[in-house]
C-alpha cells in the first residue's frame, strides 16, 4: 500500500515537472548581444545531417550569461539543435558535476561559463577523454589543458585599454 | 425517578501497535451522578478517557452525547460540554488563572479582549468551588489542589455538563481530598455528570453512585455502590483475592551497606542515617520536604557540599550518577517518563543503557540487547510481546517493570525507589512489592520514598521523616504508626477510610 | 514459541523496518526516471538504454555525493544526539582554504597541510561543542554564529581571493580502475580514492552507532538527556566527543573536496549544510533526536544526489531540479506520517 502510494506520488510529480518544462526550442527572446555572438556564430554553422545536442552550463543565474545563452540558443534552434540548459549556484563542484552529467548523456559539444580555471581544467580533461569538444564563454579558461574554443574578451587587456583611455581623459 | 442520560459509549474498541487497549466497552453516564471507573493499569482507563475527551478516535463503536451520535475531537468534545481533567496538570504555569481558563476561548467585543468580564466570570466560578484566591494569581503560585480547582472552574465557566476526573487526588493532603469530594457534591447538585477514575477505593465509596470495573480492556462489571464492598471491587479488578495486600515478611538485617554522615547539598541539610542489608528504609515527609532532593544527592546527580557518604565500606564523593552506578547503586526515579525511560526506544534499549557503565567491551551486538530485554521482561513479569516493543506503548505498571529490569541488569546492591507504585494499579503494586522483598532476600538494601501512607507504613523496616530539608525523626519498627509519622511530618495527611452511607 | 515470534518479525519487517520508507522512495524514483528516459528517447526516434542507470553514471553520482555524503554522516550523528550544526558548509570552505594555503603558500608539504586542515576542523568543532554541551545554548543559534565566524576567518586567511593549487592532491582522485570501460556507452569508468574513503566512513560510523557503547549513548541522549544522565551516561563529554568526530569528518570531506576542485575558494562548501541536513532527514533521521540510522542516511545521500543528476539526464532545466529536490524531501519526510491515515481511508472505503 505504502509502496503503491509513493510510486504514484513520485510518478505524478515527475510527469508534472516534465509537462511544466517548456520545450527546449522555444527561447527566442532577443537580448543585447555582446560581442560573443560573432565568435560563437562560426561554431554554430555546422551543416550536419543529424540535429546536435549541446550541453550549456552557466556558473550562476546572471543576466549577462543569460543574454549570451539566449543568442546561442536562437542560433542553435535555427539549425534544429537541442540544448540542455543547466545553471549553477556559483560553486565549482556543481560545474564539475554538470560536465560529468553532460558526458554521460552523450552530448555532441559542451559550452561552459566557468566557475574557476582549476575546475575547468578538470572538465577539459574529462571532455577530452570522452572525445567531446568543450568551449568556454565569458571567463578565461586555462590554457593547459587546452579547450576546443573560447568566446569572450581578454579581460586583462580590456582593463589596460580602459585604464589608458581614462588616463588620457584626465 | 431515573436520571437523564448525558453520555453513552457503545461497543468501543481501540488498539495500538502491539496492544489491544479496549474491546467492546460500553459505558453510560447520567446527569447528577458520579460514575467511577476502577481497574488495574493496562485495564484501559486512560484510553477510555482519551476517547471521551476526543484525543483518540475509536477503531469501532459509537459515542452518544445527550442521545445524539457524535464524532469527537478535542474541540468538538468541549463544544459538546465534555471537560477532561487529567492526572498530570494541563495548565499554563506562566499565565494567570483567568488566562488559563479563557485561553483559546477569550471573550471579545469587536476583536478587543474583555479582561474585566473574563475575570468576573472566573471569580464567580471559583467562588462556587469555595476558592477565594484572586483570578489574576499566577498558576505557578497555586498548590496542586488549587490548580485542580481551576481546571474544574473551566467547566463551570463554559457550562460543561460532563466532567472527567482522572486520579484527581494524586498528591493531595487529606483535607484537600475532603474538599474535593465536597465540591463534587456541589457539582452533582448542578446536574453535572462526573466520571471519577481513582485507585483510592475509599474515595470511590465516599463519592460514587455507580462503579464500572475494567480489566484488560473489557468491562468486567457494573454496580451501584450501595450493592458492593471494597473486597468485591478489588476481586473484580484483580481477579484474585487481594486481602494479603499489605502483609510482608521481615528479614534479618545484615551489615551496614550505606552510611550518610551529616550530608548537605541540593537543598538538604545535615542528614545522617545508615542503611543495612535486608531492610527497607522508608523516607516519609510532606511534598517539598526534601525527600527526592536527598535521593538525588545520594545518587550523585547533585554535588555533595559537605559531610561524608560511605558506600560498601568506602568513602565516596560521586561526581555523577555514573560513579554511583559503578558503586552498585540504583535509582528508580519518581517520574519514570521524565527521567527513567526512553519512550520512543524499545524495551531492549531501555534495559541495557544503565549497565553500559559497567560494560568493558567496546563493541556489543544489538542482538544481545534484545536477548537481555527478553530475559528481564520475564524476570520482572512485565506484560509485553517482546523486547522490540516501544516503551511508550506500555501501561504504567509495565513501564515501571522495564525500569526495574534496567537496574537489575547492573547487579546493584542498593536500590533507591522514589514513589515505586505511583500511578500503578492494585495488582501490579503487589507484584512490585514482591519484587522488592525478593531483593531483600538476596541480601540487598532498599531506600524507599513514598507519599502513600499505607505503603510506607507496611513496607518499611524503619522510617526516617524529612521536613524542610532536614531529617527530623527516625522511627524503629515498633514506633511506626500513622500518628507518629504524621506528627513528625506536620501538615496533616490523614487517611479516613469510612464508607459512604447508603439510604 | 520463539519460532513463531521470529516469523512474525519477518512478516512485519517491511512495516517495522526503519529504512523501508526512504528505500521505497529511492527505488520508486529510480524506476520513474528509467521509464521517463525510455519514453523520451523513444520519442526522439530510437529507444536507448537509460543513461541514468549506466555504470558510468552511477559512479558519477557516487563521485558527486562523496563529499556532501561524508558531511551528512557526521551531521546524522549530531542530529541523532539532539543537536544540529549549520556551520559545516563554511567550515568545509575554511578547511579547504587552510589546506590549500598550507600546500601552495606556506609550503608545509602535502601531508602536514592535510593534518593542519583536519586538525583545525576538529578543534573548531570542539570549541563550539564545548559551549553547546556545557550550557543551555541552542545548537541552532550557536552553529549559525559559528558559520558566519568561519566564513570571516576563511576570507581573512585567503584575503578574499582564491588559493590556487597545482594538483598536489591529485592522488586523491586518481582512477583506481583505470582502463575500465562502461559496456553501454564506451566511456571510461572512474573510481577515485575519495569514493572509497566515503564508503569506508559510512561503514565505520554505521558500526560505531550500532555496536558501540558510544553509539547507544548518543541515541539515549537524543531521546531523553535527563534519563540518560541518571542512567550513568556522561552527557556533557559524549556531546563534546560527537562534535569532535563530526569535525573530523567535515575536515576529511573538505580535504577531499579540495582534491576534486583543485582550488581553495570560499564557495567550496557553500550550501553544503542544507544538503547534509536534507540527506539526513530524507534518510529518516528525526530532527528531534534519538531516531534513525546510518544506512538510512546513505539512502538519503544517494537519493538527493540522484535528483540533480536525473534532471540533467532528462535534459530538464536546472530550475526544475530545485522544485524536484524540494518536493522529494517533503514526500519522503511526510510519507511515514501520511501512510497510516491513507491506509485507514482505503480500509474504511472498503468497509462501507
Amino acid at each position: 500500500m505504502k509502496k503503491l502510494l509513493l510510486f504514484t506520488l513520485a510518478a505524478l510529480m515527475m510527469l508534472a515537472s516534465v509537462a511544466c518544462t517548456p520545450a527546449p526550442a522555444t527561447t527566442t527572446t532577443e537580448a543585447e548581444a555582446p560581442a560573443e555572438t560573432a565568435a560563437e556564430a562560426p561554431v554554430a554553422e555546422e551543416p550536419a545531417a543529424e540535429p546536435k545536442l549541446i550541453g550549456y552550463y552557466k556558473d550562476a543565474a546572471d543576466d549577462y550569461y543569460k543574454a549570451g545563452y539566449e543568442v546561442f540558443a536562437a542560433l542553435a534552434q535555427g539549425e534544429g539543435w537541442e540544448i540542455i540548459d543547466v545553471v549553477g549556484q556559483g560553486t565549482a563542484p556543481e560545474q564539475i558535476a554538470a560536465i560529468e552529467n553532460f558526458i554521460v548523456t552523450g552530448v555532441d559539444a559542451i559550452v561552459c561559463v566557468q566557475n574557476s580555471p582549476q575546475a575547468s581544467a578538470e572538465c577539459i580533461e574529462k571532455a577530452n577523454a570522452a572525445g567531446i569538444p568543450i568551449f568556454f564563454a565569458t571567463h578565461n579558461p586555462p590554457s593547459d589543458p587546452l579547450p576546443t574554443g573560447f568566446a569572450g574578451y581578454d579581460w586583462v587587456q580590456t582593463g589596460k585599454y580602459a585604464g589608458e583611455s581614462a588616463s588620457r581623459m584626465v | 425517578m431515573p436520571l437523564k442520560e448525558v453520555l453513552r459509549l457503545c461497543n468501543i474498541t481501540k488498539s495500538f501497535p502491539g496492544v489491544q487497549a479496549l474491546s467492546d466497552v460500553s459505558f453510560d453516564l447520567r446527569e447528577g451522578e458520579v460514575h467511577c471507573i476502577c481497574g488495574e493499569n493496562g485495564a484501559g482507563k486512560s484510553t477510555l478517557i482519551k476517547i471521551i475527551s476526543g484525543a483518540y478516535e475509536p477503531d469501532a463503536g459509537t459515542i452518544e452525547v445527550n442521545s445524539q451520535v457524535v464524532k469527537l475531537d478535542p474541540k468538538k468534545a468541549h463544544d459538546h460540554g465534555i471537560q477532561t481533567i487529567y492526572q498530570e496538570h494541563n495548565v499554563f504555569q506562566h499565565l494567570t488563572v483567568t488566562e488559563n481558563i479563557f485561553t483559546g476561548l477569550e471573550v471579545s467585543k469587536l476583536g478587543v479582549v474583555q479582561k474585566k468580564e473574563m475575570e468576573r466570570r472566573t471569580r464567580e466560578a471559583l467562588e462556587q468551588l469555595h476558592c477565594y484566591f484572586d483570578p489574576s494569581t499566577m498558576m505557578s503560585d497555586l498548590s496542586s489542589s488549587e490548580k485542580k480547582m481551576v481546571e474544574i472552574g473551566k467547566a463551570l465557566v463554559f457550562n460543561r455538563k460532563i466532567i472527567i476526573l482522572d486520579e484527581p487526588t494524586s498528591s493531595f493532603s487529606s483535607s484537600e481530598i475532603d474538599n474535593l469530594l465536597h465540591i463534587i457534591e456541589v457539582l452533582k447538585e448542578k446536574g453535572m455528570g462526573i466520571i471519577y477514575i481513582s485507585h483510592h477505593l475509599d474515595e470511590v465509596f465516599k463519592t460514587g453512585d455507580r462503579v464500572t470495573v475494567l480489566r484488560d480492556g473489557r468491562v468486567i462489571s457494573n454496580y451501584d455502590i450501595c450493592d458492593i464492598d471494597e473486597e468485591k471491587l478489588i476481586r473484580d479488578m484483580v481477579g484474585r483475592d487481594a486481602s494479603a495486600f499489605y502483609n510482608r515478611e521481615f528479614f534479618k538485617h545484615g551489615e551496614v551497606i550505606l552510611e550518610a554522615k551529616r550530608i548537605t547539598g541540593n537543598g538538604v541539610e545535615d542528614v545522617s542515617f545508615s542503611l543495612r542489608r535486608g531492610e527497607i528504609l522508608g523516607v516519609a515527609g510532606m511534598v517539598g520536604s526534601g525527600r527526592s532532593e536527598l535521593m538525588n544527592l545520594l545518587f550523585g546527580a547533585e554535588p555533595l557540599e559537605s559531610g561524608e557518604l560511605v558506600v560498601l565500606g568506602k568513602k565516596v564523593n560521586f561526581k555523577a550518577p555514573e560513579n554511583a552506578i559503578k558503586h552498585k547503586m540504583c535509582f528508580i526515579t519518581e517520574d519514570r517518563q521524565f527521567s527513567g525511560l526512553f519512550l520512543t526506544h524499545s524495551i531492549a534499549r531501555n534495559t541495557v543503557i544503565a549497565n553500559l557503565a559497567n560494560e568493558k567491551r567496546i563493541f556489543i551486538h544489538p542482538k544481545e540487547d534484545i536477548a537481555l530485554g527478553d530475559e528481564y521482561i520475564k524476570r520482572t513479569g512485565a506484560k509485553a510481546e517482546n523486547a522490540l516493543v516501544q516503551v511508550v506503548n506500555l501501561s504504567g505498571g509495565n513501564q515501571q517493570k522495564v525500569v526495574l529490569g534496567k537496574w537489575f541488569l547492573t547487579n546493584g546492591e542498593i536500590f533507591i525507589f522514589d514513589e515505586p507504585t505511583r500511578g500503578i494499579d492494585v495488582g501490579s503494586k503487589q507484584e512490585i512489592y514482591s519484587i522488592m522483598l525478593r531483593l531483600l532476600k538476596e541480601n540487598k538494601a532498599i531506600i524507599m520514598v513514598s507519599s502513600d501512607m499505607p505503603e510506607v507504613i507496611s513496607m518499611s523496616d524503619r522510617i526516617i521523616v524529612m521536613k524542610d530539608g532536614r531529617l527530623v525523626a527516625e522511627l524503629e519498627r515498633d514506633e511506626i504508626s500513622e500518628e507518629s509519622v504524621l506528627k513528625n511530618s506536620i501538615g496533616g495527611k490523614t487517611d479516613d477510610r469510612s464508607k459512604k452511607k447508603c439510604s | 514459541m520463539i519460532e513463531a515470534k521470529r516469523s512474525v518479525a519477518k512478516q512485519n519487517w517491511f512495516k517495522r523496518h526503519e529504512n523501508a520508507t526512504p528505500l521505497t522512495v529511492l527505488v520508486c524514483f529510480t524506476v520513474v526516471i528509467v521509464i521517463l528516459q525510455l519514453i523520451m528517447s523513444g520519442e526522439r526516434g530510437k529507444v536507448e538504454f537509460p543513461s541514468f542507470i549506466t555504470p558510468v553514471n552511477l559512479l558519477n553520482i557516487l563521485m558527486q555525493v562523496s563529499v556532501p555524503g561524508i558531511v551528512a554522516i557526521g551531521m546524522s550523528m549530531v542530529i541523532i544526539m539532539g543537536g544540529i550544526d549549520l556551520s559545516v558548509g563554511m567550515l568545509a570552505s575554511l578547511v579547504s582554504i587552510i589546506t590549500a594555503l598550507g600546500i601552495s603558500v606556506w609550503k608545509l608539504g602535502v601531508l602536514p597541510s592535510i593534518l593542519v586542515g583536519v586538525a583545525s576542523s576538529v578543534v573548531l568543532e570542539m570549541l563550539v561543542g564545548f559551549v553547546i554541551s556545557r550550557t543551555k545554548v541552542e545548537p541552532f543559534i550557536m552553529t549559525l554564529g559559528a558559520m558566519i565566524a568561519f566564513q570571516g576567518i576563511a576570507l581573512l586567511l585567503c584575503n578574499s581571493r582564491e588559493v590556487v593549487m597545482q594538483g598536489e592532491l591529485d592522488f586523491l582522485k586518481a582512477n583506481l580502475i583505470d582502463g575500465a570501460i562502461d559496456p553501454v556507452n564506451g566511456l571510461n569508468l572512474t573510481i577515485p580514492p575519495y569514493v572509497v574513503i566515503f564508503l569506508a566512513i559510512v561503514i565505520i560510523i554505521w558500526a560505531v552507532m550500532k555496536f558501540s557503547r558510544f553509539g547507544r549513548r548518543i541515541y539515549a541522549i537524543g531521546c531523553n538527556p535527563n534519563a540518560a544522565y541518571l542512567a550513568g551516561v556522561n552527557v556533557k563529554n559524549t556531546k563534546l566527543l560527537v562534535y569532535a568526530v563530526h569535525g573530523l569528518l567535515v575536515g576529511i570531506g573538505a580535504v577531499l573536496l579540495l582534491a576534486r576542485i583543485n582550488v581553495g575558494i570560499i564557495t567550496n562548501g557553500q550550501n553544503m549544510e542544507i544538503d547534509a541536513i536534507a540527506m539526513a532527514v530524507i534518510g529518516g533521521i528525526a530532527m528531534s533526536g534519538g531516531k534513525g540510522n546510518i544506512w538510512g542516511t546513505l539512502i538519503g545521500i544517494l537519493l538527493l544526489g540522484s535528483i540533480s543528476n536525473a534532471m540533467n539526464m532528462l535534459r530538464l532545466p536546472s530550475e526544475v531540479s530545485f522544485v524536484a529536490k524540494g518536493v522529494i524531501i517533503m514526500v519522503a519526510v511526510s510519507a511515514s506520517y501520511l501512510s497510516p491515515s491513507i491506509k485507514k481511508l482505503f480500509s474504511s472505503a472498503r468497509n462501507t
